[in-house]
């Protein structure tokens, strides 16, 4: 029976290509997400490996708040004293003990503007001369020596487009600095885009480390002394000798301490790979869905072979076995081929990182379990949607293969319409729960009212397809007689079948159709925000880190600056939660930034006092007149909460602090100015104002001066860029959906070989049957993308009301965007029709009608 | 005068405006070769043949006597190896595809033994199908007298699922009319019906050629169906290997084995003069079995 399933996918080659061909697809998008996720990580395990080759650490002991923007699984710790290395350097295990000076520069390239690549970031390290142990040599030029000299890693020279001997300035530790570029040095990994400068160490050390503390100290261990021994003795020392301190110190091994920092950019990486990993099951189960239809065509149109295997002694069993057994090869098949496409995206992938400065590693990122769990999903999707299919081969009853039953009769819809009606009310229940409410669970109802809905909808589809048509068919079947009508009816034959091609554009173009109501809702609200409660003239950003506490300083003197403000951010410890705070000035007249104050009066604050945001104070259970103690990385301060007060754009902070208490609690390398707002002074227009910010901001390059308008803007861009890049992935979610649609239209006319035949005699000239196929093609994507669409925009525009106290306060359908999304569900029918109209328009019409 | 009559009278005169009197469809030398090389099978060997206007031709001959090819090729839906086929008039070896389409919309109509209507039209829809795709408008007394002639007045919206075997035969015979085609081509039209109901389309037929004055050349291996032509022509390894005017079950039968048993000589034996008795209506008397009556007293009904 195995041969007679082989000769059966041989027999039917071109029917199975498009199965092998959609499994192909799904699995390259999984040993794709797999293998860049395995080249992305070697990349970091590389620099880490090559930038951190200590035998031990010293670090802080005790965990501290991180940056408010990291990513579980990164853990901070407090800082400790330089003066520690020189101490530790006299222990007889250690060789060296080097002090990590490092902190964020901003690089201005020879073009005049900042050194960046993707989102890598630019930093600088101090370097020793012996710093050759540590992976790093100079290759060309000589080290950084004082304060106005720097040396580049390779790829960051190129990337800056300068030379050994360039003058060009940097932004170092808030202030703008002229360097000289002196040396190129050779940094033993690819760099991932990152922009690696080197300081010479004292320069370093001012900058990075003025209160004379730094995060670690690399500990290079003696000749013929293990890194465990080393560790030992250091843990040793610092118990001894330090005891309890208000700065703890812990050794850690080389090993321990790589390990961590590879769990920290794992932990980045995951996110990546979920939101990979989620288009790659839309896609296969896309896929599945053509591997079904594959099937189920294939297993009808051999009835009369199964009938005859049965006939002379085949069990059903066999029968069965035999359709798995195609599957199982197919699967296989296409799996494989399927992972060679992942790495030829990768491969690819990585040229276009490479276009953009981002250098990966260079090794094979495939990996044996990337190939492994390729092919059992892809051998387990295929089997599985070719189960039923094969179910019903194996009940052929043997005297089919006397009968000519071509003819499919359609099974009622009723259950289907029962069941999918019972799932559409449970998800419009929730979602009008989620409205009505309001409350924390509405985000919840809402997601899973949405989940219902779109199940419920994909159960619906054959019972939708009729009453849709009725509308969208109708000008086809009015323009072009009889082709539209043709097509129609031939589209209504199965409406099962119809209605599963669609749903894969359904789906995608449901969620394309909602992110884009929801990011123009977005944007809109944005702007509504700025202009409900920004009270600026002009808002300073920095493209590339904080803005320097230089221009900070520089801005606040301005004559033409009434009140100029800046936000800064960071976090504490209170108790055992992780707050973010913010410092920024609360005033009572004139404020930058208008504050909808919820109790108690921002203009009655006593000094020192503090606001809480809403939400936090909902969450703390704080209210006015309660005490916080705060534990931050410069120290720890008890205030009072004296407003209750309540902003959409500055939603991030749980505490606004006043910038003294700010500056008390957070260390000064984390003290990070966000942004500043600008009003002018009062004999000043905003125009003087302007000019006189741009005067200082320019030399910064990083820094952007906007009204409020472009500011809104500016926000509205950074919606956008995360759009194209969702729409990018839908894109290939959408290509995979009009392979679904050719694949079925092509089976579906070789279904209906006599028929085309038929009507090919009886007069239908190659035209008109390329355009009952085309209109064919186009009737189901626009029944995929026009139901897709509603139910997007339908479930997006549920959001704003849910999420109102989010800012999401206005609903925006942008019409345009969805048209082009409709013409895309065109194009896409046009294309999906190419070939099986051109294979069905040379098929010779007498062949066509003795088709057996 | 009733609608069938009037519509007799058009037809007769469209035809006689519009054609000369001779054959509607004939071939010269027709040679069709399947394959190449030593595989090579000659599906017709050198035909000549020429169907005449106003009458139901009948095609017979044993499985692979090439009597379908015949058919393919006189229909244009295939294509000679050499020599010339022409139908209504038109030269159909060289044409084109478009030519070929254009040929089978206007002149041309099909009766096939299986698979005649598509699935999701009703009736009507199918009737109506090939003037459609020609993009002309329907002559609804001519449909009205088609259809009533078929007997299928109260079936027109019923889609083929839901009609029966001989129905379904019927709407395609009534297809086939609507377009007044030069020619009807049906290939093996009762292959797949029960007697009654092969009985029934047979008659349609006839009364076609009696009262419309409709040409038509059927392909049958069934000496019942041969006994409704006008004439019989019998077709032997790819050959012309005899023929028969106004013929019986009887002597279509009798031909048949004349033919099996002498395939060398079979052309003259059957193209002999004695053939022509069968034209006489008294032959019926000879026949042997009640079938065999039934179905010349039939014959002799229709062609009175």
């Amino acid at each position: 029976m195995i041969k007679v399933a082989l000769r059966g996918i041989r027999a039917n080659m071109l029917q199975f290509t498009l199965a092998v061909l959609s499994v192909v697809l799904g699995i390259a998008f999984i040993s794709g997400t797999f293998s860049l996720r395995t080249m992305l990580s070697s990349t970091f395990t590389d620099i880490i490996d090559t930038s951190l080759v200590g035998d031990a650490y010293v670090r802080g002991a005790s965990e501290v708040p991180g940056d408010e923007l990291a990513f579980d699984g990164s853990v901070a710790y407090n800082t400790i004293p330089l003066e520690l290395a020189e101490e530790i350097q006299n222990l007889p295990q250690v060789e060296r003990a080097i002090p990590d000076v490092t902190g964020p520069i901003v690089l201005v390239g020879a073009d005049g503007t900042a050194v960046s690549q993707g989102a890598a970031p630019a930093m600088a390290f101090g370097m020793d001369p012996s710093d050759a142990d540590l992976g790093i040599s100079i290759a060309a030029g000589s080290p950084p020596q004082g304060p106005e000299e720097i040396a580049l890693e390779s790829n960051s020279l190129q990337a800056a487009g300068l030379e050994i001997g360039d003058k060009t300035q940097a932004i170092l530790g808030g202030s703008l600095r002229d360097v000289t570029v002196v040396g190129e040095v050779n940094f033993d990994s690819a760099s991932a885009g990152a922009v690696l400068a080197f300081l010479d160490s004292d320069t370093a050390r001012e900058i990075y480390a003025s209160d004379g503390m730094v995060e670690s100290i690399t500990v290079l261990g003696s000749d013929g002394v293990s890194s465990e021994d080393v560790t030992l003795a250091l843990n040793d020392y610092l118990l001894q000798e330090r005891g309890v301190q208000n700065a703890p110190a812990t050794a850690v091994t080389g090993e321990e301490y790589r390990a961590a920092a590879t769990d920290e950019m794992t932990a980045m990486l995951g996110f990546v790979e979920i939101f990979l990993l989620v288009f790659a099951a839309v896609s296969l189960f896309v896929g599945a869905f053509i591997i079904a239809n594959t099937f189920a065509m294939s297993v009808r149109q051999r009835q009369a072979e199964f009938a005859l295997l049965r006939a002379v002694g085949a069990a059903s069993g066999q029968v069965f076995a035999s359709v798995i057994a195609q599957a199982i090869a197919i699967g296989l098949l296409g799996a494989s081929l399927g992972v060679g496409a992942g790495v030829g995206l990768v491969a690819l992938l990585r040229l276009v990182f490479a276009q953009f400065g981002m250098e990966m590693s260079g090794s094979i990122p495939l990996t044996g379990q990337t190939v492994v769990i390729s092919l059992i999903v892809g051998v387990v999707v295929t089997v599985g949607a070719a189960l039923l299919p094969a179910r019903r081969a194996a009940l052929t009853a043997p005297v089919a293969a006397m009968r000519d039953s071509k003819v499919e009769v359609e099974k009622p819809l009723r259950v289907r319409g029962f069941i999918g009606g019972v799932a559409l009310t449970i998800g419009a229940s929730l979602i009008i729960a989620a409205l009505i409410d309001g409350g924390s669970a509405a985000g919840q109802l809402l997601g899973f009212g949405a989940a219902a809905t779109v199940l419920a909808m994909l159960v619906l589809a054959p019972v939708l397809l009729r009453p849709i048509m009725g509308f969208v068919a109708r000008p086809f079947s009015w323009l072009i007689r009889p082709g539209g009508k043709l097509a129609t009816r031939n589209l209504l034959r199965n409406r099962r079948r119809s209605a599963t091609t669609a749903s894969a554009l359904m789906i995608g173009m449901a969620l394309v159709g909602g992110a884009t109501v929801i990011a123009a809702s977005a944007q809109e609200s944005l702007g509504g925000i700025v202009d409900d409660e920004s009270n600026s003239d002009l808002i300073i950003q920095s493209t590339a880190g904080p803005i320097p506490s230089e221009a900070v300083n520089e801005l606040q003197h301005l004559p033409a600056v009434g009140q100029a403000d800046p936000f800064m951010l960071g976090a504490v410890k209170v108790a055992e939660d992780s707050v973010p705070i913010a410092g920024f000035p609360l005033r009572g007249t004139d404020p930058t930034w208008n504050f909808d104050q919820i109790e108690g009066s921002i203009a009655d604050l006593s000094s020192g006092d503090v606001a809480a945001h809403v939400e936090s104070a909902d969450e703390f259970n704080w209210s006015i007149g309660d005490e916080v103690a705060m534990r931050g990385s410069a120290g720890a301060k008890t205030v009072r909460i004296g407003a209750i007060v309540d902003s959409q754009g500055l939603s991030g902070p749980a505490l606004f602090v006043p910038p003294p208490v700010f500056t008390e609690v957070i260390s000064q390398p984390a003290q990070t100015t966000h942004m500043m707002f600008l009003r002018a002074g009062a004999e000043y227009t905003v125009d003087e104002l302007r000019e006189e910010v741009i005067d200082v901001a320019q030399p910064f390059v990083v820094l952007s001066v906007l009204d409020n308008a472009e500011f809104a803007a500016d926000l509205a861009d950074q919606v956008n860029q995360v759009l194209v890049l969702l729409y990018g992935l839908l894109g290939l979610a959408i290509v995979i959906a009009v392979l679904g649609v050719a694949n079925t239209l092509a089976l579906s006319l070789i279904d209906r070989t006599n028929e085309v035949g038929l009507l090919r005699a009886v007069g239908m000239g190659r035209t008109q049957l390329m355009g009952v196929v085309t209109i064919e093609s186009l009737l189901t994507a626009l029944f995929g993308a026009l139901v897709g669409l509603a139910m997007g925009v339908g479930l997006a525009a549920g959001m704003p009301r849910v999420f109102a106290d989010m800012g999401f306060s206005r609903l925006v359908i942008p019409w345009p965007a969805l048209g082009a999304l409709l013409v895309v569900a065109v194009v896409g029918g046009l294309a999906a029709a190419l070939w099986p109209a051109i294979r069905a328009m040379r098929l010779p019409v007498l062949d066509a009608i003795t088709a057996p | 005068m009733s609608l069938a009559a009037t519509a007799l009278q058009n037809s007769q005169q469209q035809a006689s405006a519009q054609r000369a009197n001779g054959p509607i469809a004939a071939t010269n030398n027709l040679v069709k070769q399947y394959g190449t090389g030593s595989t090579t099978v000659n599906a017709l060997a050198g035909v000549d043949v020429e169907i005449n206007r106003g009458e139901l031709t009948v095609i017979m001959g044993p499985s692979g006597s090439g009597k379908s090819t015949l058919m393919h090729c006189l229909a244009g839906l295939d294509t000679p190896t050499s020599g010339s086929v022409e139908v209504a008039g038109t030269e159909i070896a060289g044409l084109n595809q478009r030519q070929l389409t254009k040929l089978r919309r206007t002149e041309i109509g099909f009766v096939f033994q299986a698979f005649n209507l598509i699935p999701t039209l009703t009736a009507a829809e199918n009737i109506t199908l090939p003037l459609e795709l020609a993009g002309e408008s329907i002559d609804s007394k001519w449909f009205d007298t088609v259809v009533a002639a078929v007997g299928l007045e109260d079936r027109l919206q019923h889609r083929p699922g839901e009609l029966s075997g001989g129905q379904q035969q019927r709407v395609a015979c009534a297809r086939a009319l609507l377009a007044r085609p030069a020619v009807v081509f049906a290939d093996e039209p009762t292959g797949n019906l029960d007697s009654q109901a092969a009985t029934d389309v047979l008659q349609f037929l006839r009364d076609c050629v009696e009262e419309f004055a409709q040409s038509i050349v059927m392909v049958t291996h069934d000496p019942l169906a041969a006994s409704y032509a006008h004439r019989v022509i019998f077709l032997a390894d790819g050959q012309i290997a005899g023929e028969l005017l106004y013929p019986t079950v009887e002597t279509v039968l009798a031909t048949l084995v004349q033919i099996s048993e002498g395939a060398g000589d079979s052309e003259g034996a059957c193209n002999s003069e004695g053939s022509g008795e069968s034209r006489g209506t008294g032959e019926s008397k000879r026949a042997g079995n009640i079938r065999g009556t039934d179905a010349s007293e039939r014959a002799a009904g229709a062609s009175a």
